[in-house]
């Protein structure tokens, strides 16, 4: 396992590296293709080591294997071989390690883990009795084990060396959080000795183990975990430094790998929403972009739609907030990076969305039946009406009716007549949904299910706010019209939709 | 072929020796799971439990190795020489509750344990790395109304913080802003249920969100555009039930989809038809289908995901 960790260190910033776990044959073929066995050698190498069940053991410097009855040691690195064509030997049969990638064969999984994990816990054991020691800073005698020494407990102590205990524990601690990723304690006690380092490489190699388990396990919890506390830690540390921009810029690269891997990895996304936090207009601007071209080639991946949302969200937050940092953004900043999009009203929140639901509009009309579209259009349609600063917005559109108070128009708001022309373009659309040809497959039944399901989202969001007696007359006789459509599109939901509008009575309430 | 024939009978005796074979396997992924030990052994007892089979298992042995996993701090860990964790600690409890051994341990230094992990700003820690997640704070609600401690975390502020993860669609996410998700939203729901603030929930609106996970299949998936499984049977179905909107969703159809997740054969249930099973999809699938009153279960509480007998015991029956 040493080679591992010398790939490991060598580009911290190169985060190709894979694991795999493979069958024997297809570890066989790896070899072969390599030149380096002929195919009849190594199958019986192979078949010889699954046969005989070997022991495998994890060599290191000092360590005593004898007192955890381990019999053979199979593993051979010679790193002294590093210069050859070869690189370091290692036992064929198990192991296959070339181009960034690492197979290892199933069955030497099981002996490694119990191997790696009596090291493992050994190392931890070690590492805790020199942190109980420093503790009791003392000079008073200090007996070992066996009870018949009487050493200092500064004597004891230079004779394990800090240094050396820590090596072994990351040494051990990092196999088996390779072969048992969710394995929490392995990697908290990385984090233990991880909180202690201050230099940026140690930062590095760490990013790079956790990256090396998510190329086959995506999901795995823990690595997603000890990155984020890895980034905390790299964040607090470099501050005011590049660091931390440079690290999310990586994390965005590393992260589109793994969507495109593992289909809608909520632990992945969540990741990368987690990252908005932390990220700079700019960043945030970029994302938007990147993102926008990668949902149009999976457009029915909703965790994608979700991450842009919180992009905007956040955009619009810090659009709004009053820190001179936030506005200091030039259009030819904008310019410089993105020349298909149109400056002319990305500063107002409200085009950010306008824009984002024209965009919806045609990939719905372009892709049919797609869930994740019509979902992100429920929440467009949603922050549209509710945003105060909205021009769409109920609340601060001028009122017609002389039971309202007078009130003067806000200068940044289109009037009802406007609001009224959006709902009509939004039925439009829905009506066009509804009407679409029947091809016979699943997805055109679905496109009218989701126009329909869209259609009774709009009624709800519109009946819940206050409003003029003209717009909620039109809620109502929409509404109205809204079981006919049902009945036709989806009888399966009755029950839902009975209950929805069973208990949301429309009103008018006064304008506060 | 009609829907009666299809529909297959629910086995017992099978999913029993599948439960009990699952201590002895010492494969590789066997292995790799034993960190979460306590977790899988919940799972376990609890169907087993469900389906009226607790006897086949030797309580004292399980108690004393439940009781071997606790740390000083007082916090429990998934297995023997692990790191203890608010995940392991909540699965510990509940196997105490269930085999009725909550005595064998002290209440208020797992109180203490939990209250350490809250946060000034209502969330809780898993553990002493600090990773927020609102699993998290309805581990610390759960496992403290079990232990009849609840007052001893700010209730207010946890409540608080988990209403601040609510999103548009009336669903919850792991953190404010995350995507809702049906694990998620059991867990918040269910926070809210055991401390009494349902108000936080829109009901209408989440008993939609939660009732879109139906597919054509029957079975229910757990976000938007994902495939059916069979664990969102009990995370999407507890909700709907703490909400009252379980009539929202065809019953008998996600009860054909269960069923035809077993393995007949071999016993055990797997996340959707002829995948290979595992403990944990086997206590969500037979946890749902109590949910839905398939005859020969014994219901289970939708909150605290034990069977009502023992959730009975907990809080009216004998006081200790």
């Amino acid at each position: 396992m040493i080679m591992v960790m010398k790939m490991a260190s060598v580009y911290w910033l190169n985060w190709s590296d894979e694991v795999g776990f493979v069958h024997p044959s297809q570890l066989a073929s790896f070899h072969v293709l390599e030149g380096q066995d002929t195919t009849e050698s190594l199958v019986e190498d192979v078949q010889t080591s699954i046969a005989g069940e070997r022991n495998l053991v994890i060599t290191s410097e000092g360590l005593p294997f004898e007192s955890v009855g381990v019999k053979s040691n199979l593993l051979l690195v010679d790193e002294g071989n590093t210069e050859s064509n070869r690189g370091p030997s290692y036992d064929r049969s198990v192991f296959w390690c070339g181009d960034h990638k690492l197979a290892i064969c199933i069955p030497a999984l099981r002996p490694l883990f119990k191997a790696a994990k009596s090291a493992y816990l050994f190392s931890y054991r070690q590492y805790r009795i020199l942190g109980d020691l420093s503790q009791n800073e003392d000079c008073s005698p200090y007996l070992c084990e066996s009870g018949s020494s009487s050493e200092t407990l500064r004597e004891h102590r230079s004779k394990m060396d800090l240094q050396s205990v820590e090596a072994a524990l990351l040494k051990h601690s990092k196999v088996v959080a390779i072969l048992s990723c969710d394995y929490a304690s392995a990697w908290n006690s990385r984090k233990q000795v991880i909180s202690q380092k201050t230099i940026k490489e140690v930062y590095g190699a760490e990013l790079q183990l956790s990256a090396l388990v998510l190329s086959y396990a995506p999901k795995s919890e823990q690595a997603w975990s000890y990155r984020r506390w890895l980034i905390r830690l790299i964040i607090n540390v470099s501050a005011k430094s590049k660091e931390p921009l440079m690290i999310l810029e990586r994390e965005s690269d590393f992260l589109e790998r793994i969507a495109e891997k593992s289909r809608m990895n909520y632990r992945a996304w969540r990741h990368r929403c987690w990252l908005v936090n932390h990220m700079s207009t700019r960043q945030v601007l970029t994302e938007l972009l990147r993102t926008k071209r990668w949902a149009q080639l999976h457009v029915g991946d909703n965790c994608c739609f979700h991450y842009r949302r919180c992009l905007l969200l956040h955009l619009c937050r810090s659009k709004s907030s009053t820190s001179t940092e936030n506005k200091v953004f030039s259009t030819e900043d904008f310019y410089g990076n993105f020349q298909n999009d149109t400056m002319e009203d990305w500063d107002e929140p409200f085009m950010i969305w306008k824009d984002e639901l024209d965009w919806n509009k045609y990939l719905i009309k372009y892709y049919i039946g797609r869930e994740a579209l019509w979902i992100h259009r429920r929440f467009i349609f949603h922050q549209l009406i509710q945003q105060p600063r909205s021009r769409y917005s109920i609340t601060s559109s001028t009122l017609d009716s002389d039971i309202s108070p007078k009130k003067e128009a806000p200068t940044d708001c289109y009037s009802y007549e406007q609001l009224h022309a959006f709902l009509d373009e939004e039925f439009e659309l829905i009506d066009m949904c509804l009407n679409v040809a029947d091809t016979g497959f699943e997805d055109t039944t679905q496109q009218k299910e989701y126009a329909a399901m869209y259609k009774m989202w709009m009624i709800m969001q519109l009946q819940g706010i206050n409003g003029s007696k003209e717009l909620l007359e039109r809620v109502e006789k929409e509404r109205c019209n809204l079981k006919a459509m049902l009945e036709k599109v989806c009888p399966q939901r009755a029950v839902v939709w009975e209950g929805l509008f069973c208990l949301n009575q429309c009103s008018y309430v006064e304008p506060h | 072929m009609s829907s009666y024939t299809r529909m297959g009978e629910l086995e017992i005796e099978k999913h029993t020796q599948f439960i009990m074979s699952v201590e002895k396997k010492k494969d590789f992924d066997s292995m790799v799971m034993e960190h979460l030990r306590m977790s899988g052994a919940y799972w376990g007892l609890t169907t087993l439990d469900l389906m009226g089979k607790l006897d086949a298992v030797n309580r004292e042995e399980v108690v004393s190795w439940v009781l071997q996993c606790q740390h000083d701090c007082g916090g429990f860990s998934g297995n023997v020489g692990h790191d203890p964790h608010i995940l392991y600690t909540l699965s510990a409890i509940q196997i105490l509750a269930l085999l009725d051994k909550l005595d064998t341990i002290d209440a208020d230094k797992i109180s203490a344990y939990i209250v350490g992990l809250q946060q000034e700003d209502g969330s809780f820690a898993g553990d002493e790395w600090g990773e927020i997640d609102t699993r998290f704070s309805y581990c610390a609600v759960c496992c403290l109304s079990i232990l009849h401690r609840l007052d001893k975390i700010d209730v207010g502020k946890a409540i608080s913080y988990v209403a601040s993860c609510k999103n548009f669609d009336g669903g919850f996410g792991c953190t404010p802003g995350g995507e809702s998700h049906a694990g998620q939203i059991f867990c918040c729901v269910s926070a809210f249920a055991i401390s009494g603030a349902l108000t936080h929930v829109d009901r209408d609106l989440l008993g939609w969100w939660l009732c879109e996970r139906q597919v054509k299949s029957g079975g229910l998936n757990g976000r938007p555009e994902k495939l059916a499984d069979v664990c969102y049977s009990w995370w999407v179905l507890s909700s709907l039930t703490i909400i009252e909107r379980v009539h929202w969703i065809d019953k008998e159809k996600l009860k054909t989809f269960i069923l035809d997740c077993q393995d007949k054969e071999h016993g055990g249930i797997s996340d959707r038809p002829d995948d290979a099973v595992d403990v944990f999809h086997t206590f969500f699938g037979i946890a749902g289908l109590s949910l839905l009153e398939y005859p020969g279960l014994k219901p289970i509480d939708p909150a605290y995901a034990l069977p009502v007998h023992v959730v009975d015991r907990l809080f009216f029956g004998q006081p200790h």
